[in-house]
């Protein structure tokens, strides 16, 4: 049994233009401490997917059954990052990440411990009582992911975490990302259409075509969790990249 | 791999001449940029001063008859003996008091209830046509009507305090309210918030610079329609004032009121803002 399993998710919106499927028949499952990512061109529906898993969305048809439960709403068993930054203004960082520990009612004692244990992992103690407006863009993005963990989900779900960094900060986060996940073993589902980041990060990776989004094909990456950015030179990370490229770029040609 | 149809289809065109220009750029007239720090406070400055002037070189040049426009120093004057006298200070007060407890009335209905309509639909769907039908009739033309049901006392003139502030301020709280980016609302949902503590520990802390935004706005018109209640049926306050001035042509007591009603606005009005950056002080960065 999958840890986490998306079963023949359909999506359908009715617009005032008719009614469009945004997800068609998406089954997809993630195992317990795998890191998937789903890459597909951007509008194909990758984020309407990562709702539904978080439980923010219905799915007009399928399930997501995690351990083999269904899921009913959104929860905290389900971390989600989003692309734009989430965090509350008011509170500093440290207060971001302590936000679920507070609504699941442990003790002061216990969040302040967990705190402090993520603002070290995340290497964000110095900033720890500094407001979200003061810190740069991949910090931000450091609190966002370090509140999802706090509450130790059975999956972290990522939508497009990057997506508003430079490419070096980037480059930085995804090695973060790595060594998180690693330390952390937590199961990581992540959205993207970086392909390069995809491969870097995942173990596995869905193609996701668009309009309406369906899973296209399935690709095992060949590098194992202990790797670096060394690998984006070599061949079978080209040959990868290339292949998944041609698959979207075939997507692009449909429209 | 694939082609992008289109792409070698494209045709050529003739690249666009646009006529070289090298602007000089502006001091003055630039969108949004600062300006220099001595030009701004000189610009503060002259706005400041500029009624001030106009009335003084009004007055010496003796374009307007001094019965009818009379002279700064005479206001001055005329402005120490009512203070002197307590009329200022009683009035003053009488007219405050009157806008505390009709706005504060005001606020205590608006807030929550705008609040509510922001975070729930289906309140908003409940009041939102009716607010908005109503605050488009003049709250002034209630005064004969307030006056007919209400009496001459307080409760006609704190009714139209009422009447003119709490629709705009419940509209424009719900409106805040809407504003709350919806990821912060996701975000608190997958970390495992409920409605009320989505309503307590974020839309509310989100929505309170803003709350205190739409007060300052509505405050002043409490402050407009606080003197045209007293125009009309009063023995006290600032609008009650000018009418006395009015009817002995003591312009220049007229003068004293609107100045202090003046100085009374930009004093609520920053008491307010205060009150705003102290309880949420991450809104000004």
């Amino acid at each position: 049994m999958a840890h986490l399993e998306v079963r023949s998710v359909t999506k359908c919106f009715k617009g005032r233009a008719g009614a469009v499927t945004a997800l068609e028949n998406v089954n997809l499952r993630a195992e317990l401490g795998e890191f998937v990512c789903i890459v597909g061109a951007s509008g194909g529906g990758k984020s309407t997917l990562l709702s539904i898993i978080a439980g923010l969305t219905d799915a007009s048809d399928g399930e997501v059954l995690l351990d083999g439960e269904p899921i009913d709403g959104p929860g905290p068993d389900r971390g989600l990052v989003f692309q734009n930054y989430s965090l509350y203004p008011w509170r500093n960082v440290a207060q971001n990440i302590a936000f679920g520990l507070e609504l699941a009612g442990i003790s002061r004692q216990d969040i302040d411990r967990r705190v402090e244990y993520y603002l070290d992992v995340m290497d964000l103690t110095k900033w720890a009582h500094v407001r979200p407006t003061q810190l740069s863009g991949g910090m931000r993005q450091r609190v966002a992911i370090a509140r999802s963990l706090a509450t130790e989900p059975e999956v972290l779900l990522l939508d497009e975490p990057f997506g508003a960094l430079d490419a070096h900060t980037k480059s930085l986060m995804q090695d973060f990302l790595l060594d998180v996940w690693r330390r952390t073993g937590t199961t990581v589902l992540m959205v993207t259409h970086d392909v390069e980041e995809a491969i870097f990060l995942a173990q596995r990776i869905y193609v996701l075509s668009s309009h309406p989004g369906r899973v296209k094909q399935e690709i095992t990456v060949p590098f194992g969790p202990d790797r670096d950015q060394t690998i984006r030179r070599a061949e079978r990370f080209l040959d990868l990249r290339d292949e998944i490229k041609a698959l979207l770029l075939a997507e692009v040609a449909e429209v | 791999m694939a082609s992008i149809p289109g792409l070698l289809k494209m045709r050529k065109i003739e690249k666009l001449q646009l006529p070289r220009r090298r602007r000089k750029r502006s001091v003055f007239w630039r969108v949004r940029d600062d300006i220099p720090r001595r030009l701004e406070l000189g610009l503060m400055l002259a706005s400041a001063l500029m009624p001030m002037l106009a009335w003084t070189l009004l007055y010496i040049t003796g374009a307007v008859n001094p019965i009818f426009l009379p002279s700064p120093i005479s206001v001055v004057k005329a402005g120490w003996e009512m203070l002197g006298s307590g009329v200022l200070l009683g009035d003053t007060w009488a007219s405050s008091q009157r806008v505390l407890i009709g706005f504060g009335i005001a606020v205590l209905i608006s807030v929550p209830l705008g609040l509510a309509m922001g975070a729930f639909r289906s309140i908003r769907a409940l009041f939102e046509p009716m607010i908005g039908l109503i605050r488009y009739a003049p709250a002034t033309a209630f005064v004969p009507l307030l006056l007919i049901w209400l009496g001459l006392g307080e409760p006609p003139k704190i009714a139209l305090v009422v009447l003119g502030t709490v629709f705009f301020n419940t509209l424009m709280t719900a409106n805040v309210v809407w504003q709350v980016p919806s990821e912060l609302i996701k975000a608190a949902l997958t970390l495992g918030a409920g409605s009320a503590t989505i309503f307590r520990k974020v839309i509310f802390p989100h929505a309170v610079p803003g709350i205190f935004d739409a007060m300052r706005v509505n405050l002043a018109a409490a402050w407009n329609l606080i003197v045209v209640s007293e125009l009309i049926a009063a023995d006290q306050g600032l609008g009650f004032r000018i009418i006395r001035a009015q009817k002995f042509l003591h312009i220049d007591q007229i003068f004293v009121v609107l100045v202090v009603i003046g100085l009374l606005g930009v004093a609520s009005d920053f008491l307010l803002r205060a009150l705003r950056n102290r309880l949420a002080p991450w809104s000004q960065e």
